[in-house]
């Protein structure tokens, strides 16, 4: 059993930082006019599963009892086997599945550049133009190596890497086996993400792979591994517009309260990222002629400097407190920075940073968002009892969980608080509507950290053990 | 039972105050272990009816009917006549016109007729200048053949949105 979650361990960090490497190079080549060859996915990703190596972490705490195990193991067959048929059996079948994501995946599939018309021609429609390409460049990528159907055996694979990554990093942790089971169990058949429905496994959005980088994320605070942090990052950039204000927060968390590893990594990991990721950006908003003069090497050095700069204050400034303020320094300017911008801007992001003038004015919608909320929080068709649970198990074992612990905390509170004020800053004017078909998805994101969370603080006192260091 | 198969490696600890025997708990773990033993059931559950059952009549329903059908042929969105018309009588390097609304139905064109190209009719000058060097879609319509536009009515939340064929 102790080989076994070192396997999975390996499988899902290898996997992590290959996806984060295929989509620097990937999104590299694009930029650079290039075509992304099709043998670049299986290369990276299998060179980074071969530099794996045991770092001799071993679970500690007893392994889960026999009948537990057995009976995880065959529901989440079940449910397996249930979404390959889903996913293979027919193309995407839900709104975005169809009309964004997969629509890329066959575009790119065809003919793997950005110079075509569907991306330069402003006149060829294209729902989500502006969106990140790594869905669609690794679904493309496998479709051309062993066609349509092995391209969404992606979703069911990024399902089993969900489940690995959540039960071997608690296990890794000093969790209990039957925690680490339950956790990986409770993930793996999460109503949302099983059932056939918009952001499920098998419905070809990009929901699933945003999850499974976040409760990533938090099993590299758990293991205080800045290489899988730093990985995290660069995929969340490259999944969706979300992503760029979630590896901020992966960011500002590392800085705020893990080590200097974490911090580098998670700071370096998001600069690098959005210096290759805002010009192609620019590229796909406004075309070709417009990306030529963006100044991406400004943006670089800005980065660059940034980066530099915030492991230097994070070695200078050890008190959390003086942390948070500088973070709040931060945070604001960076707000103000979006305010100030002139033109209305495009994309996803700018839609909603350029409302952020209108904040105060929009906070009256806060009991609204509240009242939607509680509605999702207590919505067993979609999360089960999730959210009471975790509720319950902040209440009770906050104070008991370890830094590590603390950190996952505090990320899981950035990333609710990204999605309330999300809400608030919608740029579509039926704001009822646009919480009714948007805050559920944006929730389901967040599960994995949540559920990583609610084992932590319900980790059993007597058998507590410090996190190892890699 | 709940709070042993959560607990199972604790220690019971010494509970003067109780009863030999009696494990003392804080309540808030003993909630969640309840929590987490109804979460399990209701997860469990769902997993016949809607992991599977639900699946399967999507995906018959899927074949059944094919793409087109599945996706633009219901109370909300009538616009499968139209894009059958277009797969039918547009040679897949063509590129494809539209008017109207930019948002609904229209949005689920581009993967359907793929790999035709949808493009915008206002950005076509008078018929000299030919998009992307692409021949523009045509066939019969009205009893003549003409170059197509796929038209689409504005989103009505609760109404139905059509997308028609007309010529040009």
């Amino acid at each position: 059993m102790n080989d076994l979650t070192s396997l999975a361990w390996r499988l899902v960090r290898g996997t992590l930082l290959g996806l984060a490497a295929f989509a620097l190079v990937a999104h590299g080549v694009l930029l650079c006019g290039g075509s992304v060859w099709a043998g670049l996915l299986p290369v990276v990703l299998l060179g980074a599963l071969a530099a794996q190596r045991d770092d001799g972490v071993r679970p500690v705490g007893p392994p889960a009892p026999l009948p537990l195990r057995a009976g995880a193991l065959v529901l989440l067959a079940v449910v397996f086997a249930a979404l390959c048929y889903g996913a293979l059996a027919t193309p995407a079948r839900h709104w975005d599945g169809v009309v964004s994501w997969e629509m890329k995946a066959m575009v790119l599939a065809a003919a793997p550049t950005l110079d075509q018309p569907f991306f330069t021609d402003h006149a060829v429609y294209a729902q989500s133009r502006e969106y990140p390409l790594l869905q669609p460049l690794v679904q493309a990528s496998v479709q051309r190596l062993a066609g349509a159907a092995a391209g969404r055996a992606l979703f069911p694979a990024l399902w089993l890497v969900l489940v690995a990554l959540a039960g071997s990093a608690l296990r890794r942790a000093g969790l209990p086996g039957t925690h680490a089971w339950l956790a990986a169990l409770g993930i793996g058949t999460m109503p949302m993400l099983v059932s056939p429905t918009s952001g499920a496994v098998d419905s070809g959005y990009a929901e699933l792979a945003i999850l499974t980088t976040l409760t990533a994320a938090a099993a590299a605070f758990l293991a205080k591994d800045g290489w899988l942090l730093g990985a995290c990052c660069v995929v969340a950039v490259f999944l969706k517009p979300e992503g760029t204000v979630y590896a901020g927060a992966i960011a500002a968390c590392a800085w705020l309260l893990g080590p200097r590893r974490l911090a580098t990594g998670a700071v370096l990991g998001t600069a690098v990222a959005l210096a290759v990721w805002l010009p192609l950006l620019d590229f796909l908003r406004y075309g070709p002629l417009h990306a030529a003069e963006a100044p991406w090497a400004t943006r670089l050095a800005v980065f660059a400097g940034g980066a530099i700069l915030a492991g230097a204050l994070h070695e200078r400034v050890p008190r959390i407190g003086a942390r948070a303020a500088l973070l709040a320094v931060a945070g604001a300017t960076a707000a103000a920075a979006w305010c100030l911008l002139p033109g209305e801007g495009a994309g996803a992001l700018s839609a909603y940073a350029h409302n952020l003038a209108d904040l105060p004015q929009r906070a009256a919608r806060t009991p609204e968002l509240l009242v939607a909320g509680g509605e999702q929080a207590i919505a067993v068709r979609r999360f089960g009892l999730l959210f009471p649970l975790v509720a319950c198990a902040l209440w009770g074992g906050w104070r008991d969980l370890d830094d590590a612990g603390r950190a996952v905390a505090v990320l899981l509170a950035f990333g609710w608080t990204i999605v309330a004020v999300s809400m608030l800053l919608a740029p579509e004017t039926d704001f009822a509507h646009h919480v009714r078909s948007s805050l559920h998805r944006l929730l389901l994101q967040w599960t994995g950290v949540a559920v990583v969370c609610a084992a932590l603080c319900l980790r059993p006192q007597a058998s507590a053990a410090r996190i190892p260091s890699p | 039972m709940s709070e042993r198969l959560l607990h199972p490696e604790m220690p019971t600890p010494a509970a003067p105050s109780t009863a030999p025997g009696t494990e003392v708990r804080p309540a808030w773990r003993r909630l969640a272990a309840a929590l987490v033993v109804v979460h399990f059931a209701i997860a469990a559950a769902r997993v016949p009816a809607d992991v599977i059952g639900k699946r399967c009549e999507r995906v018959a329903d899927f074949r059944a009917r094919g793409p087109i059908r599945f996706h633009l042929d219901n109370e909300f969105m009538a616009g499968a006549d139209a894009v059958e018309w277009l797969v039918r009588h547009a040679s897949p390097d063509s590129v494809v016109l539209h008017r109207g609304a930019t948002s609904g139905a229209i949005e689920l064109v581009p993967p359907l007729i793929w790999p035709r190209l949808l493009y915008d009719e206002s950005w076509v000058s008078g018929d000299e200048r030919i998009p992307l060097r692409r021949p523009l879609a045509r066939g019969p319509i009205d009893g003549r053949d003409a170059i197509a536009v796929l038209e689409c009515d504005p989103e009505r939340r609760g109404g139905t949105q059509a997308l028609r064929i007309v010529g040009r």
